[in-house]
């Protein structure tokens, strides 16, 4: 039986840095599904729960502090869904308000390639 | 063009059409929260767009833009006639741009200076704060894209997400578990990502999140400050001492190591050696040692008279930090 593609969801307002990122990450093998903010990532993590995902800051409708924070209060196993944040924001209290809500790892935009599979590949937890 | 070119084209222009109106509206009513937040995330993505694309001057430019609005959005800097101006020129460079690189897939030569005159707007503002940070970002392809992933950072910080504490404490401590094992498991630290999990489920069972702490303080321990190789025969000289012994049955050395490392309470203890064994056949024979679970141990020999000449030993984890001072113990000559 053919093993089930990890699955990552990215949230993110801007269509560019999707598909940038489902780009390189459909290249090495991960199944992506976008999200254009924290209430759609909501709606589509009920529906079809994801192994990783990498969530932006600055959204509209829900942004990404309250879609983690939200996120954190569902019931298991959907609230243990590790999340990387990506954002262009890189101060210090821009960390803290996300560790706050329930990031598990933060990271300033832009990101090269190789960097972006490495984490993915860190947070679902393949080889090196 | 490519993909990506066109995909910022058409976001880009949506963008500048979204700013602009936002900036006439936010003219007529300068209070207005949230077409504030709406025009300040189009220059957010317009600037994150060029980023990935590698338009550094159009980066440069918009990012000035967003820091001046980034200070309306906290209070310190008023929303006035000269700022909308200053934002609607910017989106003005941008259009430019976008129809160059539409036409050329590039863009204009002197588009620096451009962005130059475009951030001085900003910065000479005699109402600004001063703090408009317009340096160069990074690029996809510049200094970030080589930079390794950072295990043990993503480790530790799975550590101050536990202590930060919050709503949402059993999301956030079943996230900060699932993610450790899966760095663990990355590193190929398997044995350490079952004794997260383990601890994982303590502590949502006790809805204590230091079993978990400690779980992880424990690997990130083991990984930053690694047995040097040679100092484990010293440590442990019964194994040592088995090893050396080229004629040694098989059974009898694994014994010897099982002993020895049951006692020690290594975990895991990984053993490999090159073989000096002249016969042709390979050294295909390997075992594993799970009688004392989690203790593992990996041997390799060639034939029935083992030999192990050159062996590497090395430890990539010890089970308790008392385990070290009862490795030095046993290190220690015994008493006459």
């Amino acid at each position: 039986m053919a093993e089930r593609k990890l699955r990552i969801l990215i949230v993110d307002d801007a269509s560019l840095v999707r598909l940038y990122y489902r780009q390189i990450l459909e290249a090495v093998g991960f199944e992506i599904e976008e999200a254009l903010n924290g209430l759609e990532a909501l709606e589509k993590l009920h529906a079809n729960p994801a192994d990783m995902l990498i969530v932006d800051v600055n959204m509209s409708q829900m942004d990404g502090i309250t879609f983690l924070s939200t996120l954190r209060r569902q019931p298991l196993p959907l609230s243990s869904i590790p999340a990387l944040v990506i954002s262009t924001e890189a101060g210090a209290q821009d960390i803290a308000a996300a560790r706050a809500a329930g990031a598990n790892f933060y990271l300033v935009k832009p990101l090269g390639q190789n960097i972006l599979t490495q984490y993915a590949a860190m947070f679902c937890g393949l080889p090196l | 063009m490519n993909e990506f070119l066109e995909q910022f084209l058409v976001e880009g222009r949506e963008l500048v059409e979204q700013a602009t109106s936002d900036l006439l509206m936010l003219e007529r009513g300068p209070s207005d929260p949230e077409r504030l937040d709406s025009v300040f995330r189009a220059f957010h993505t317009l600037k994150g767009g060029a980023g990935i694309i590698d338009f550094a001057p159009m980066s440069r430019a918009v990012h000035a833009a967003e820091d001046v609005l980034s200070a309306v959005r906290t209070g310190d800097r008023p929303v006035t006639q000269a700022l909308i101006g200053d934002c609607l020129s910017c989106l003005d460079q941008v259009v430019h741009w976008l129809d160059t690189i539409q036409d050329s897939g590039n863009l204009p030569g002197g588009a620096e200076a451009d962005a130059d005159r475009v951030v001085a707007r900003f910065t000479t503002d005699p109402q600004s704060t001063g703090n408009t940070k317009a340096a160069p970002i990074a690029t996809a392809s510049g200094a970030s894209a080589i930079l390794p992933a950072r295990p043990v950072a993503v480790l530790k910080e799975q550590l101050s997400l536990l202590a930060a504490g919050g709503d949402g404490a059993e999301g956030r401590i079943a996230s900060a578990g699932r993610l450790a094992a899966n760095v663990l498991r990355h590193m190929a630290r398997a044995d350490e990502a079952e004794e997260v999990e383990r601890a994982l489920l303590q502590s949502r069972t006790s809805r204590d999140f230091t079993f978990l702490t400690a779980a992880i303080e424990h690997a990130v321990e083991h990984i930053t400050q690694p047995m040097p190789a040679e100092a484990v025969p010293a440590f442990a000289p019964r194994v040592a001492a088995a090893i050396k012994d080229e004629h040694a049955r098989l059974d009898h050395l694994i014994e010897t190591l099982q002993r020895a490392v049951r006692s020690l309470r290594i975990l895991p203890l990984h053993w490999s050696g090159r073989c000096r064994n002249p016969t042709p056949s390979p050294c295909g024979w390997s075992r594993k040692v799970t009688k004392q679970k989690p203790t593992r141990l990996l041997l390799r020999c060639c034939s029935n008279r083992f030999c192990i000449v050159c062996v590497t030993p090395w430890i990539t984890a010890l089970n308790r930090r008392s385990s070290a001072r009862r490795l030095e113990s046993l290190a220690s000559p015994p008493s006459p």
